[in-house]
């Protein structure tokens, strides 16, 4: 959506357990600023379609532009991996890998859309992930049956690269994101605008704000830190060359200081500090921030 | 989705075909609604230019003309009308403003002497150069008139005509007076004389001037 002084973006959705938010910007002169916020808890017995209506709902009255979505999945409802791509394989082997996901989810390999990254020149490891056509039509057809459109599909991975590329914070460095999420937290690995590995992590979510008492937190945030430093020690072999140096925060409890000072002195190589770019939506809305932001394929 | 952020998507080709469709279907309605309204926009200027155009100026001017002969005619008939209707107007006036000479008749009466009789009293319009120069002003617009009465008859003596004369000249209806003849007449009772006064009197007198009859004086009153 555009006007000759300004554009408007898509709305992007970030779809996190029973917690849905949405972000809109609009860019003047090449600065984009926040349009629009919010953020919704979805009743627990809530189904799909009265939880698209209940987004549409929100979205109208708190001044959102438009009905144009850009929906950025759960990574639990993604298939990923990390494949082998030669370096002198056609520049788009979906053909390849949507078989490989076809044969690993017994599908068949019209019924997947996948997409894959090629983050490091010359290596043969590429990230991929795949999403079924059944899963993506279940969140597609309630959302437009509430009026809305739904333009694109991403995920958090590609929603972070987008938000790491335009605040240009240390561009083509290799970058560390925990983003603390509803049901889960993730780790995603970026280099620039590429995602070189996501994963979904064994650690609870929103269960250490919760929990009040120190010494949980202190059991969870010392989880959360070994898993981290154990995906962080998979980069040197999987990648060989890349360095990783800094760790940035992100999601529900990336705001919470005595959070990331625990994280901080576990991870003691590393530069850890908060993504928080797009103040003042703050950084639980990166995600959504990275799916309105980004320049979506056809 | 592929290598590049710019390029990735998950959603289902069939549903991005679909809307890539509906998107085309929307792109072109909004250009045919806009070809519609630019359409609409130059047929109104085209309609409003013919008829405000020059052509239409000229159609216009020889309407106004046409009516303003018309207006002209109409004009023309009321000025004729109002011509005839103001001759009938002062032809009326004239016979409404006719002098009451009954008032002449009585003011001779009261100027006469009881030894003097009146044997002719005869009253006329128009009159001389002389006259007219008394009776109407220079550059007035109406033809000067004046009437003449002439009173012939036959009194005792000359004093009797005198008086006559001065009485007729005070009561100020007369413009001139004058006594034109006098003559000896002997008849076998006794003798007299005949005499004529010739009195001059304007139009503007006759019409206003005259004194009511109560206002002239006594008979034998000389003062």
């Amino acid at each position: 959506m555009t006007g000759w002084w300004r554009t408007i973006s898509r709305i992007g959705v970030e779809l996190d357990g029973r917690r849905v938010r949405a972000a809109q910007f609009q860019t003047s002169c090449g600065v984009s600023v926040v349009h629009a916020v919010a953020e919704v808890l979805l009743p627990a017995d809530s189904d799909g379609q009265r939880s698209a209506e209940l987004i549409a709902g929100v979205l109208s009255r708190r001044g959102f532009l438009g009905t144009e979505l850009c929906v950025g999945v759960p990574v639990g409802v993604l298939q990923s991996d990390l494949v082998e791509v030669p370096a002198g394989a056609a520049d788009s082997p979906s053909d390849g890998l949507r078989e490989m996901f076809a044969k690993a989810t017994r599908r068949t390999p019209d019924d997947l859309e996948v997409g894959f990254w090629r983050g490091v020149e010359g290596a043969s490891a590429a990230f991929a992930v795949a999403l079924s056509h059944d899963e993506a039509r279940r969140l597609v057809y309630p959302l437009r049956d509430a009026g809305l459109d739904v333009a694109a599909i991403g995920c958090a991975g590609s929603a972070l690269a987008e938000v790491v590329t335009r605040l240009e914070v240390h561009p083509g460095e290799v970058t560390g994101v925990v983003r603390f999420g509803w049901d889960h937290n993730h780790f995603v690995l970026l280099r620039g605008g590429d995602v070189l590995y996501q994963r979904s992590m064994d650690t609870p979510g929103f269960e250490i704000a919760l929990d009040t008492h120190e010494a949980a937190t202190r059991r969870a945030t010392s989880a959360l830190a070994d898993e981290i430093a154990s995906t962080l020690d998979c980069v040197p072999r999987t990648f060989p060359g890349v360095t990783l140096e800094r760790v940035f925060l992100s999601g529900l409890l990336a705001e919470r200081d005595h959070l990331a000072e625990m994280l901080r002195k576990r991870l003691v190589h590393f530069d850890v500090a908060c993504l928080d770019g797009f103040a003042p939506a703050g950084s639980r809305f990166d995600v959504a921030a990275g799916l309105a932001l980004a320049e979506v394929g056809p | 989705m592929s290598g590049s952020p710019g390029q990735w998507n998950l959603l289902p080709r069939d549903i991005v075909r679909e809307r890539a469709r509906r998107q085309r279907r929307a792109l072109w309605a909004r250009a045919g609604g806009a070809y519609v309204a630019v359409l609409a926009t130059v047929c109104a200027a085209a309609w409003t230019h013919t008829r405000h155009g020059p052509g239409s100026a000229r159609a216009h001017a020889t309407t106004l003309a046409e009516r303003n002969a018309v207006t002209r005619a109409a004009i023309d008939h009321v000025r004729r009308q109002l011509a005839s209707v103001s001759d009938v107007l002062d032809h009326r006036q004239g016979l409404a403003e006719q002098p009451d000479f009954s008032v002449v008749l009585k003011l001779v009466s009261a100027s006469v002497e009881p030894d003097t009789i009146i044997r002719q009293v005869s009253l006329r319009g128009g009159g001389t150069d002389t006259l007219r120069s008394v009776a109407a002003p220079a550059g007035s617009e109406r033809e000067p008139k004046h009437f003449v009465l002439t009173i012939a008859g036959t009194s005792r003596g000359e004093i009797g005509v005198s008086q006559m004369s001065a009485r007729l000249k005070e009561s100020g209806a007369f413009d001139h007076v004058e006594i034109r003849r006098t003559g000896r007449e002997n008849t076998p009772a006794a003798e007299g004389v005949t005499f004529e006064v010739e009195c001059v009197m304007s139009d503007a007198v006759a019409r206003g001037a005259l004194p009511a009859p109560a206002t002239l004086r006594p008979k034998g009153d000389t003062q």
